[in-house]
């Protein structure tokens, strides 16, 4: 009988130890079962891109932001200076699709602004008022720069196709070619970036592992000739009296094709260097610009420069210093005289520009997209 | 009944999405069906954080490559280009160069890059996969900031002949084969693999990121991988052991651009084809007190990677057309004294050597760079007092004539009586630049110095055990500042160019969890992960504009988490995958914005099948669906992502 009642004992313990484990462990089961649901039915929230609707009529200020190679992160800001407002990714608000991956350049051409996609391979074509999209020019290797001659033909650079393209514009349409491969298999020659027409020439210059000032007879559309200046030139721009003027980084530090940095002055009549400035130091040699009287030049060595065309020496004291920026574009207002800086900060974040007058007095400042490279004004 | 529910309540909760870790299984202790057996953890393992991946992870994605693994399975983030396309891992907030990946005890990171792609990296050349999550990398000599990765090969010393062949076809015109061939005695087995993955990868999307807005089918997405590997064992008694392991791969792929491109199909053409030939050999002598083991092996890689546009007047022309080539030798010997059955003492040596290449054809860039690097490190663990053990760890290296900073490590772990534990460590570590880092043209910085890290971890691990069910959970917190961080950049000049930046802390928590319930014919298993990083530059800039202090490092998700379940009942099997990732930002402002930031990121896939047991032949049909819901996602900004895929795999085991 004791015996029985024992057995009985460890039975119903044995019984209650295992329903005691049973429950635990089912808590356990439907708790898990209870948080995973939660979360494991979630779905993803593709992109939501809203339409914005613009109408600019007045005078504004396109700043191009090139984004971060293979980043597709290029974007497009809108400045009105009379307002002192600031939109910032104006394209893909206004069309729902992103601009790109590095925008290169912004032209102006009546009233349509056309963005050059270098690393996306077009030309967009929008309404400078509200930035909707007209069209576009594809497939194009690496396009850099635009330049219009008129309403059925303009010119498009590029760094890699080792031709510059000739586009009908109205019809978005390729026309032809322009062979400029140099043919001696060194680097990638020649690429082409930016545009200064003269009379019936293109000046163009070569900057990627290159130092040659190419020329273009508009008539033929042939090469005619090429003018060696300093070890790749980045920009060029044109003064009153029809010299050209070439901005030269000389390469990089770490890189085999390195040179002299400095800045050439071309006659566009005859094709000779007439004067050359070699610079004694060489960091961050980014932009160059005209005043709006074309007598003033604008550069980046680091810090903002300026001097008078007819200069025979360049200036030793910055006109206005970077301190701590990374100083990337600049640009003089041609209604005003304002003058604009970009910073490009650690490109790989917003950029800042810094709006003066003529005085250097800072009017404004505002954030845009990432490397803000140049100001087009409308 | 109340404490043990409530110990459950707190450790699901406590350790929320859960975490991974295995149970560890000592190599001799075959495993039974119903029983659940754990083994001591090791001593030289006191105080870290060390996850094996389960067996059956291994098994079910033994066709994967090591990044979809470890991102659906792990707390490590992988930061994948697609399907086919580049992928990196990082640890708890770190950056890919602070992941270190072995195979064999040869390290994989190329000392060109620093990096691994571990997307060419199979499943199936190793049958043991281990994560040392920060300082616990210090153990396997491996100066990992963020951690490493293991990938070991064994062998069971079973008679006979055994066989696997496994066979997949799937969406987009993927074919995936492995085989197996292993043969042997007790004292001398030979492991041959193969394998063989290739895809058109053409899946079709919906481009909504350019103005015609229609269905396009992805281009230039195509990959190939095959290769071998050939294993021999050696055992003539059971004091010596010795292995020599070859693993042979080539691999061509294309690289897709981005969905805004409209270069034509003939423009922006990057393709890039690898070579892989690796060697290790090991001995190893298993003495009474003593263990010691001698390790030699090699790595020599090549790659070339080309850009190709189409050239009015010319034809196909490479923009670029870059060799890079790797050699590495790897020499290490190892020693473990058991003092006494509570202590021992480990000692290591290693000498390395590395020569590097690397060609652009057409820019006419090149560099050739050699770095020698070796070291010693000394360690002792010991169980001080009952259930208490610590451990000292002191290393010291060098690279080419230059001291590296000296490696301290200390690290402790209580035991209490309710399968509970608690650990910590603190300790320094480095990572040298790369010697792209230092010499690439153009770009690479010289003067850059060796990154330093000082981290500290403490954990809590808990295990439950009843007849039919077992719960393992683990929870983790880190800390870790990291001086003289390298970071990539692009310059005024157009090219990216590395630099140090002076802090980033990189802190966060991890818990994961293995839950196995066995229900008469009915058995359930959770893997589950989850990890909270916070890793952000800590630095003051001059630049006023610079706001980068305190933001989270691109890339990195705040949050990330992953569960694996699986479902038997008789013969039958059913698995879910769910993953998840929080908004990375790509800015180095973390700012948000469809254009600098990349949504969260949840994916679910499932898998059914049917195993077939006879009495010489096992068969298994396994069906999968990836991206269950169809949804269109984002891994990286602009690269499109397929939807809804199949998969159906065969597997035969001849026994």
């Amino acid at each position: 009988m004791a015996s029985y009642a024992g057995t009985k004992l460890q039975l119903t313990i044995k019984y209650k130890t295992k329903m005691k484990e049973m429950k635990i462990i089912y808590k356990a089961l439907f708790l898990f079962i209870l948080i995973s649901s939660i979360f494991i039915f979630s779905c993803m929230k593709d992109d939501f891109r809203p339409i914005s609707e613009f109408n600019t009529n007045s005078r504004g200020v396109f700043i191009v932001c090139e984004g971060n190679f293979m980043y597709g992160n290029a974007s497009l800001s809108y400045y009105s200076p009379l307002e002192k407002k600031i939109e910032n990714t104006i394209f893909i608000r206004a069309n729902g699709i992103p601009l790109g991956d590095v925008a290169q350049s912004l032209t102006i051409h009546k009233n349509t602004a056309w963005i050059v996609i270098n690393n996306s391979g077009k030309v967009y074509a929008i309404d400078i008022d509200n930035f909707k999209i007209k069209g576009k020019i594809t497939g194009l290797v690496s396009p850099r720069y635009m330049r219009f001659v008129n309403e059925q033909k303009a010119y498009i650079t590029d760094m890699y196709a080792k031709n510059i393209y000739i586009v009908n514009p109205e019809n978005f349409s390729l026309i032809k070619t322009i062979n400029i491969d140099d043919a001696s298999g060194n680097f990638y020659n020649h690429s082409s970036e930016q545009i200064v027409i003269y009379e019936d020439k293109l000046f163009i210059n070569t900057w990627s592992y290159d130092n040659k000032i190419l020329v273009i007879n508009t008539n033929t559309d042939e090469l005619i000739d090429s003018i060696e200046v300093f070890k790749q030139p980045r920009k060029i721009i044109a003064d009153k009296y029809k010299n050209l003027w070439v901005l030269c980084d000389g390469g990089g530090e770490n890189s085999d094709y390195q040179g002299d940095a400095g800045i050439v002055k071309i006659n566009m009549q005859t094709h000779k260097i007439e004067n050359s400035f070699i610079f004694q130091n060489k960091e961050n040699i980014t932009d160059m610009q005209i005043n709006k009287t074309g007598d003033t030049i604008f550069y980046v060595n680091k810090d903002v420069f300026r001097f008078h065309v007819n200069s025979a020496s360049l200036p030793e004291k910055a006109w206005i210093s970077s301190g701590n920026k990374n100083i990337y574009a600049i640009a003089q207002d041609p209604y005003n005289y304002d003058f604009y800086i970009s910073d490009a900060v650690d490109f790989m974040q917003s950029g800042m520009i810094y709006r003066f007058n003529s005085n250097l007095y800072c009017l404004d400042s505002f954030a845009v997209g990432i490397i803000p490279n140049s100001f087009v004004f409308k | 009944m109340i404490k043990k529910t409530f110990n459950i309540i707190i450790i699901l909760f406590f350790g929320n999405f859960v975490f991974s870790q295995e149970i560890h299984f000592p190599d001799t202790i075959k495993i039974i069906d119903e029983v659940f057996i754990y083994a001591e953890k090791k001593l030289s393992e006191t105080g870290q954080k060390i996850n094996k991946i389960d067996s059956l992870i291994i098994e079910t994605k033994l066709l994967n490559d090591v990044s979809a693994l470890l991102s659906e399975n792990s707390s490590i983030f992988i930061k994948s280009y697609g399907r086919g396309s580049m992928a990196t891992a990082s640890f708890k907030g770190t950056n890919a160069s602070h992941t270190k990946l072995t195979w064999n005890n040869i390290e994989l990171n190329s000392p060109l890059m620093g990096i691994v792609d571990m997307s060419q990296i199979p499943v199936a050349i190793s049958e043991n996969i281990k994560l040392y999550y920060g300082a616990s990398s210090l153990i396997k000599n491996s100066n990992a900031l963020g951690g490493l990765i293991e990938l070991n090969s064994t062998t069971s010393w079973s008679k006979g002949v055994k066989a696997k062949i496994i066979s997949q076809l799937a969406s987009y015109s993927s074919y995936d084969n492995f085989g197996e061939i292993r043969f042997g005695n007790s004292k001398i087995q030979s492991v041959t693999k193969f394998y063989h993955s290739t895809s058109k990868n053409n899946f079709p999307f919906l481009n909504n990121d350019i103005s015609e807005q229609q269905i396009e089918y992805r281009q230039n997405a195509d990959y190939l991988k095959y290769g071998f590997v050939q294993e021999v064992y050696f055992k003539p008694n059971i004091h010596n052991l010795f292995s020599v392991k070859f693993w042979k791969q080539l691999s061509d792929r294309g690289i897709p651009g981005l969905t805004s491109n409209e270069a034509g199909p003939n423009n922006n053409k990057n393709r890039q084809n690898s070579n892989l030939n690796i060697y290790s050999t090991n001995y190893t002598h298993y003495g009474k007190k003593i263990r010691f083991e001698i390790n030699h092996g090699a790595n020599f890689q090549n790659s070339n990677y080309k850009s190709t546009n189409y050239i009015n007047g010319i034809g196909f022309l490479n923009v670029v057309n870059a060799f890079s080539k790797s050699n590495s030798i790897f020499n290490s010997i190892s020693s473990k004294y058991n003092i006494s059955d509570k202590t021992e003492f480990n000692s290591q040596i290693n000498y390395n050597f590395h020569f590097v290449n690397s060609d652009e054809s057409i820019l006419n860039q090149t560099f050739t760079a050699k770095r020698q690097e070796g070291g010693l490190n000394i360690s002792v663990y010991s169980e001080i007092l009952k259930n208490l053990k610590t451990g000292i760890l002191l290393r010291q290296d060098f690279y080419d004539k230059t001291l590296s900073p000296f490696i301290p490590s200390l690290s402790a772990e209580y035991f209490f009586e309710n399968n509970l534990s608690v650990r910590a460590s603190v300790s320094r570590n480095y990572n040298l630049p790369s010697l792209n880092d230092l010499y690439l043209k153009p770009g690479g910085n010289p003067n850059l110095k060796a990154e330093i890290g000082n981290s500290s971890d403490i954990g809590l691990s808990y295990f439950l055990n009843i007849k039919n069910f077992s719960l393992k959970s683990d929870f983790d917190l880190n800390f870790s500042k990291i001086n003289n961080w390298i970071l990539w950049r692009p310059t005024a000049m157009g090219y990216w160019e590395p630099d140090n930046i002076e802090v980033v802390i990189a802190s966060g928590c991890e818990t994961n969890l293995i839950f196995e319930y066995k229900l008469n014919k009915l058995k359930f298993k959770n893997i589950a992960n989850y990890s909270f990083t916070k890793s952000v530059r800590s630095d003051e800039n001059e630049n006023m504009n610079n706001n980068s202090l305190g933001k989270q490092l691109p890339y990195i998700p705040r949050h990330s988490a992953n569960i694996f379940s699986q479902i038997s009942w008789q013969n039958f099997f059913f698995s879910y995958q769910w993953t998840y990732f929080s908004t990375r930002y790509t800015s180095s402002a973390a700012e948000p914005g469809v254009l600098v930031s990349i949504y969260p990121y949840f994916m679910n896939d499932i898998g059914f099948g049917k195993n077939f047991y006879f009495k010489k032949i096992d068969f298994s049909l396994n069906f999968k669906i990836y991206n269950l819901f169809n949804e269109k996602y984002r891994s990286v900004l602009w690269q499109a992502m397929p939807g809804r895929n199949y998969s159906l795999q065969l597997s035969i085991k001849l026994k």
